[in-house]
């Protein structure tokens, strides 16, 4: 039998987040995926949450052609968008999704504060004493990585 | 005519916020935008406004130094945010600043419109 992921509380609120953002903003249900075509290489943004039990990182990622499509669907644009609007509306996602799991996993006894958004691009190099749990998800019709990074001992 | 002031660091939030505005039925209304509170204090200080839709977590300054700022300067602008911050004691402290109402992210232009009903804006 294998235990569950250290990550597991953290992830079920992230998946959870980003379908209330998913249902209320995109129109459109969040579907979990067993298996996607996402490269290692993405594009992506993370959002810290801080608090005195540790430090995490919540993200997602998706390709550039999935980016400019979640980028798109939040200006409510049919064109395409310059690097610096997909950014910022991916950093939006992320602040949204990370607002959403403090909401989930903040109690009386853990306090939370939310960072500013960081855009990533390329793919995630862990050191020992860091752990990641993911999962692919179709938000609309987009293919996309959720992503929790944070120190070991974290649970 | 309504004049709206809104806060978010976000391009997009601000476009979001912008179209649920729109959908809110608001009437007539002219929307201004500040990237940051020393942004929105400046204007604030420059023209009246009827009401502040202001993010919590922003760059310089931040929703709640900006809710204060607005308030010890004497400016009885109405003031809401619009925030991913969603917690109780973060309402409890926009309520105690002043704030008229806190609606979270993600939210439906039925809950702005729900917000600014009472405050006699929609």
């Amino acid at each position: 039998m294998t235990s569950p992921h250290p990550l597991n509380a953290w992830l079920n609120a992230t998946i959870e987040a980003t379908a209330e953002f998913s249902t209320t903003t995109l129109d459109a249900p969040l579907t979990a995926l067993d298996s996607s075509n996402l490269p290692l290489d993405l594009t992506g943004c993370f959002v810290a949450l801080v608090g005195e039990v540790g430090s995490l990182q919540i993200g997602l990622a998706s390709d550039s052609v999935g980016c400019q499509t979640l980028a798109k669907a939040l200006f409510g644009s049919d064109e395409d968008l310059p690097e610096e609007d997909v950014g910022d509306a991916l950093g939006e996602i992320a602040n949204i999704v990370a607002g959403g799991v403090k909401k989930r996993m903040a109690s009386g006894e853990i306090s939370l504060a939310l960072g500013l958004p960081i855009v990533m691009e390329g793919h995630i190099r862990l050191t020992e004493r860091q752990q990641i749990a993911q999962v692919d998800v179709l938000l609309g019709q987009v293919q996309t990585r959720l992503l929790i990074v944070s120190s070991k001992g974290l649970s | 005519m309504k004049k709206l002031l809104i806060v978010d660091d976000s391009k997009a939030m601000r476009m979001i916020v912008r179209r649920a505005l729109r959908q809110a039925n608001l009437g007539e209304h002219q929307v201004d935008e500040a990237t940051n509170g020393e942004e929105a204090l400046e204007k604030l200080r420059g023209s009246a406004f009827d009401l502040v839709l202001a993010d919590w977590n922003m760059p310089q300054m931040n929703g709640i130094d900006l809710l204060k700022a607005v308030r010890s300067e004497g400016m009885d602008v109405k003031f809401g945010f619009v925030t991913s911050e969603g917690t109780d004691d973060i309402r409890e402290l926009a309520m105690q600043n002043g704030a008229q109402f806190l609606i979270v992210k993600p939210f439906t232009p039925e809950a702005l419109h729900d917000a600014l009903q009472p405050l006699g804006l929609a």
